[in-house]
C-alpha cells in the first residue's frame, strides 16, 4: 500500500534543502555517464549504498531489486552480443543500475512537493515545475487504479494465475487499454479539480513548505564536489 | 440584492441531442442553505458545473441564459477566478486529491491564493478540526478510506473560504454519524456567513434547508420551502426522492393534514397517542418469531487479520471470527475506515489474510483460484469508475460471461435481460464514460448480476443512485435472495439495512462489536458509539417499546384503541 517511494524519515539526508538534493541527483547522473569502465561505477555504487543506508531507505531497494536484476542481465547479454566486449557490457549494465539506484534514493528522501519546490527555487515557473513533477504524483494513483481494474476483472473471472510466465504476461496486455483510457479520462477531471482549487490564479504563488539553505547543504555539496574531482582525477 | 442569479439557463452537451438543463431560473440570497434534489441524470451536476464555469470553460456545448454572481456574469470567467467566490466539492472527490499528505493537500489551494504561511497554518488546523481529521496530518490521502477522503476533499475546499459552497453529493461515502456531522457543520457554516448549495438524495437532513429545488428531466419542477414539500410523499417519490418514513406512515394512517406535519419523532409520537394508537404485543411477537436462521455454512472466518505492510498503523483487521450462511442477507456496517471493504475483499481472494483463515464450503479459501471463485461470487465495487473498463456498455456486461465461457445464445439473452432489469436498455452501445454516476453504478451491478452468481457482494451500492433506482436495485436483490442467493452488503444507509438485511455485523477499528439480527442491532443502546444512527421511524417505534423496521411492520403492529382512557 505504500505506493510512493518517499519514506518519511528524519535523517541528515532527508533534511537537506530540495535544491541540494536536485543538485546531487544531477551530479551523480553526470558522473555515471562520464565513466565507461566497471571499476569507478562499482565504487560509485558502493557510495550510493552507503547513502542509502545512511538515509534508511534500503527497504525501497528490496522493492525493485528484481527489476534491477532483470535489466542487469539483459543489458549484459545484449551488449555482449552486439559489441562482443564483455567489459563494456558489464560497465553499461552497472551504469544502468547505478542510475536507477540514484533516482531511487532521490525519490526515497524527497517528497514530490519538495521536488516541485526545488525546481521552483531553481527558477522554473510553478506551472512548469508542477507539470514536470505531475508524472511522479500520478504514478501512484495510476498504479492504484490499475490494481482496482485488475481486481475488477479478476473478480469477474479473468484468470491471471494459471499458465507459464509468457502466457500470463500475454493476459496482462489487454488490461493496458482500459487502464490507459481511464488515466486519460482522469486527466481532464484533474485539470478541472486543479482550477477549482485556484491553480493559476496568481502569478506569484506562496509555499507552505519552507526550507533554508544551511551549513549542512553547503558542506554536503562541497564534500561531493571534492569526491567528484578525486574520482575524475583517478579514472 | 441576490448573491447568485440564474436566468433562463439551458445547456446541451456536445454530441448530445437533448439539453442537460433547460430554462433554469432561480436565485440565491446570502446565508441561504439550498438543497437540489431529483432523479439521477436530471441535470443537477450539470448545473453545479455551470455555476463554477466548468461549463462552458472545460466542457463545451450549446449554452444559453445567464448566471451572475454579485452582478458579474460568470460564463467567460476562468474557473480559477470563480474559485475565489465559489467552492465546489466534485462528485468524483477522489480526483480532487493529489498531494502526498493531508496537510499539503489543504495547503495546495491556499498556496495558489498566495496566502502567508501563518495564515495557512491557521486555516489548515481549523478546517481539519472541522471535518474531524485532525489526527491524520501526515497520512497519505491515498491510504485513507472512502469517507475520510471525502472529508479531506471537503476540508481542502473549505480552507479556501469561498462565499458560496457547492457540494455535489457530499455524503455518499460517509457513515451515518459522519453524515449528521457534515450537515450540522454546513448549517453552522451558513450562520457564519456562507451560502450553501447541496446536491443530495438524503431526505433525513432535508429539514435543515431554507429552500428546496427539485429537478426532473433537465427542468426545475418545484422549488419552495421545506414544509410545503416534505408532506407530498407521492410527488417526492415520483421525482426520485425518498419521502421521510414517518410521513409515509402518517399518510397511510390518514393522519396527515397540512396543519399536522410531525417535524420531530416526539411530535409523531404525541400525534399517534392523541389519536389513540397503540402497538400490539401479540403481533410484535409474531414478527419476531418469523425470523428464521439460515443453517448451511458458507464461509467460516477464523481469526482473520489483515495488515498493510510498511504502513504505520497498518493493521486493518484484528482477528475476526464469525460465520456466513448460505441464503443470508447480511449487512456489514461501521464507521469509515473500520475495515469493511478490506474484509469483503477477502471473500473472493482479492486480498489474502495476513493471519488466520477463511473456510469456504469446507475447503480453505486459499486453495481456490480467484477465477474459480468468480463463478460463485459476484462483487460490485465501491466506486463504479474503478470497476468499469470496457468501451461500450454491452462489452462491459459481456466480459464476465465470456470469461466464464457462457454459450453464445445465453450471452445475448443475458445482456438483454440484465439491461432491462437495471433500466439501461437504450444504452447498449454507449461509452460507459459518458453515463451519469447513477447509470454507471447500475451498469456495474448489471455486469455482475448477469452471470447469476450464488453469492453477491456489494460495496456501498447506494452511491449516485436516486430513490427509485435504489428501490428497484434493492427489490431485485431481495428477489434474488428469496431465490436462494446469498447477499452481502456493505452500506452506510441505515434504512436499507433495516428494511432489507436480516443479519448485521458491526465493525469498529477492525474488530467485530456486534453480530446478530437486524432487529437486535437497532434495539442496541450502543449504536451511536459504533458510528451508526437510528432511522427516525425505528426511533418512533422504540417510544412504544418495540423495534419496528419498516412502515409495513409498523402498520401491522398498530392498533387503534377503543378504550378512550388509554
Amino acid at each position: 500500500m505504500s505506493i510512493y517511494l518517499y519514506l518519511e524519515r528524519n535523517t541528515f539526508i532527508h533534511r537537506l534543502h530540495p535544491v541540494t538534493k536536485i543538485f546531487l541527483l544531477l551530479l551523480f547522473f553526470i558522473l555515471l555517464l562520464l565513466f565507461s569502465s566497471p571499476l569507478p561505477i562499482i565504487l560509485v555504487t558502493f557510495f550510493l549504498l552507503l547513502v542509502s543506508a545512511f538515509s534508511r531507505s534500503i527497504s525501497n531497494l528490496r522493492k525493485i531489486w528484481k527489476l534491477m536484476f532483470i535489466l542487469f542481465t539483459f543489458t549484459i547479454i545484449l551488449w555482449t552480443i552486439f559489441l562482443k566486449n564483455l567489459n563494456y557490457a558489464l560497465a553499461m549494465a552497472l551504469r544502468l543500475n547505478a542510475l536507477i539506484f540514484t533516482g531511487l534514493i532521490f525519490l526515497s528522501v524527497t517528497r514530490i512537493e519538495e521536488f516541485t519546490y526545488g525546481l521552483n527555487k531553481l527558477g522554473l515557473p510553478f506551472r512548469v515545475s508542477f507539470a514536470l513533477t505531475l508524472a511522479f504524483r500520478l504514478v501512484p494513483s495510476f498504479i492504484l487504479s490499475a490494481q482496482t481494474t485488475i481486481q475488477a476483472q479478476k473478480s469477474r473471472g479473468l484468470d491471471l494465475e494459471t499458465g507459464n510466465l509468457v502466457q500470463r504476461i500475454k493476459k496482462f496486455i489487454p488490461l493496458l487499454i482500459p487502464i490507459l483510457a481511464t488515466s486519460l479520462r482522469n486527466a481532464e477531471l484533474l485539470a478541472i479539480a486543479l482550477e477549482c482549487k485556484g491553480f493559476g490564479i496568481k502569478k506569484k504563488r506562496t509555499s507552505y513548505l519552507d526550507y533554508k539553505f544551511g551549513r549542512n547543504d553547503f558542506l554536503t555539496l562541497l564534500t561531493i564536489f571534492l569526491l567528484y574531482f578525486l574520482l575524475l582525477k583517478i579514472f | 440584492m441576490h448573491l447568485l442569479e440564474i436566468k433562463d439557463l439551458s445547456f446541451t452537451y456536445q454530441n448530445s441531442s437533448s439539453p442537460a438543463v433547460k430554462k433554469i431560473n432561480f436565485s440565491v440570497k446570502e446565508n441561504e442553505f439550498i438543497i437540489l434534489m431529483g432523479k439521477s441524470g436530471a441535470g443537477k451536476s450539470t448545473l453545479a458545473k455551470c455555476l463554477t464555469s466548468i461549463i462552458p470553460q472545460f466542457q463545451k456545448g450549446n449554452y444559453s441564459g445567464k448566471i451572475t454572481i454579485e452582478n458579474q456574469e460568470i460564463k467567460n470567467v476562468p474557473v480559477y477566478e470563480i474559485a475565489q467566490k465559489i467552492g465546489l466539492l466534485l462528485q468524483d472527490f477522489e480526483v480532487q486529491l493529489f498531494s502526498t499528505n493531508v496537510i499539503l493537500e489543504i495547503a495546495f489551494g491556499l498556496e495558489n491564493f498566495s496566502l502567508a504561511r501563518a495564515e495557512m497554518e491557521k486555516r489548515i488546523s481549523e478546517t481539519l478540526k472541522t471535518v474531524g481529521l485532525e489526527n491524520y496530518l501526515n497520512r497519505d490521502p491515498l491510504t485513507l478510506s472512502g469517507g475520510e477522503k471525502q472529508r479531506l476533499a471537503l476540508a481542502s475546499i473549505l480552507a479556501l473560504k469561498p462565499k458560496i459552497l457547492i457540494l455535489d453529493e457530499p455524503t455518499t461515502d460517509l457513515d451515518p454519524i459522519g453524515k449528521k456531522e457534515i450537515f450540522a457543520l454546513l448549517k453552522n457554516l451558513t450562520k457564519q456567513g456562507l451560502t450553501i448549495i447541496v446536491i443530495d438524495h438524503e431526505t433525513d437532513e432535508i429539514l435543515n434547508a431554507d429552500q428546496i429545488i427539485i429537478f426532473n428531466a433537465s427542468e426545475i419542477v418545484s422549488s419552495g420551502n421545506v414544509e410545503q414539500l416534505i408532506s407530498q410523499s407521492e410527488f417526492l417519490e415520483k421525482n426520485g426522492i425518498r419521502p421521510a418514513a414517518i410521513l409515509t406512515l402518517f399518510q397511510k394512517l390518514n393522519l396527515l393534514t397540512q396543519k399536522n406535519i410531525p417535524k420531530t419523532v416526539n411530535d409523531a409520537c404525541h400525534l399517534l397517542v392523541e389519536n389513540s394508537y397503540q402497538t400490539s404485543e401479540e403481533k410484535y411477537t409474531l414478527l419476531t418469531k418469523e425470523e428464521k436462521k439460515e443453517k448451511n455454512l458458507l464461509f467460516q472466518i477464523k481469526n482473520l487479520e489483515f495488515t498493510y505492510p510498511n504502513v504505520p498503523a497498518g493493521q486493518i483487521l484484528k482477528g475476526l471470527n464469525f460465520e456466513i450462511y448460505a441464503g443470508e442477507f447480511l449487512a456489514i456496517v461501521g464507521v469509515n475506515g473500520s475495515g469493511k471493504t478490506t474484509f469483503i475483499k477477502h471473500l473472493n481472494r482479492l486480498f489474502t489474510p495476513t493471519k488466520g483463515e477463511i473456510i469456504y464450503q469446507n475447503k480453505n479459501l486459499k486453495n481456490y483460484k480467484i477465477a474459480e471463485l468468480a463463478k460463485d461470487i459476484g462483487y460490485v465495487f465501491q466506486n463504479p469508475d474503478n470497476q468499469i473498463f470496457a468501451t461500450t456498455v454491452k462489452e462491459e456486461i459481456v466480459f464476465g460471461l465470456k470469461n466464464l465461457s457462457f454459450p453464445h445464445e445465453e450471452i445475448e439473452k443475458g445482456v438483454k435481460e440484465v439491461l432491462k432489469t437495471v433500466n439501461l436498455e437504450g444504452c447498449k452501445d454507449k461509452d460507459p464514460f459518458i453515463l451519469t454516476k447513477g447509470e454507471k453504478q447500475r451498469l456495474s451491478v448489471a455486469s455482475v448480476l448477469v452471470t447469476q452468481p450464488k453469492i453477491i457482494i456489494l460495496d456501498e451500492p447506494t452511491t449516485g443512485l436516486d430513490y427509485l433506482e435504489l428501490r428497484s436495485l434493492m427489490n431485485l436483490l431481495k428477489e434474488l435472495n428469496q431465490k436462494g442467493h446469498t447477499i452481502i452488503m456493505v452500506t452506510h444507509t441505515m434504512w436499507l439495512v433495516a428494511e432489507y438485511a436480516k443479519r448485521a455485523i458491526v465493525l469498529k477499528e477492525g474488530e467485530i462489536v456486534f453480530n446478530g439480527s437486524v432487529r437486535q442491532l437497532f434495539s442496541e443502546k450502543n449504536i451511536e458509539n459504533w458510528g451508526l444512527a437510528l432511522p427516525p421511524l425505528i426511533e418512533l417505534s422504540q417510544m412504544f417499546g418495540k423495534t419496528l423496521l419498516s412502515v409495513d411492520e409498523f402498520l401491522f403492529c398498530l392498533n387503534k384503541s377503543t378504550d378512550p382512557t388509554v
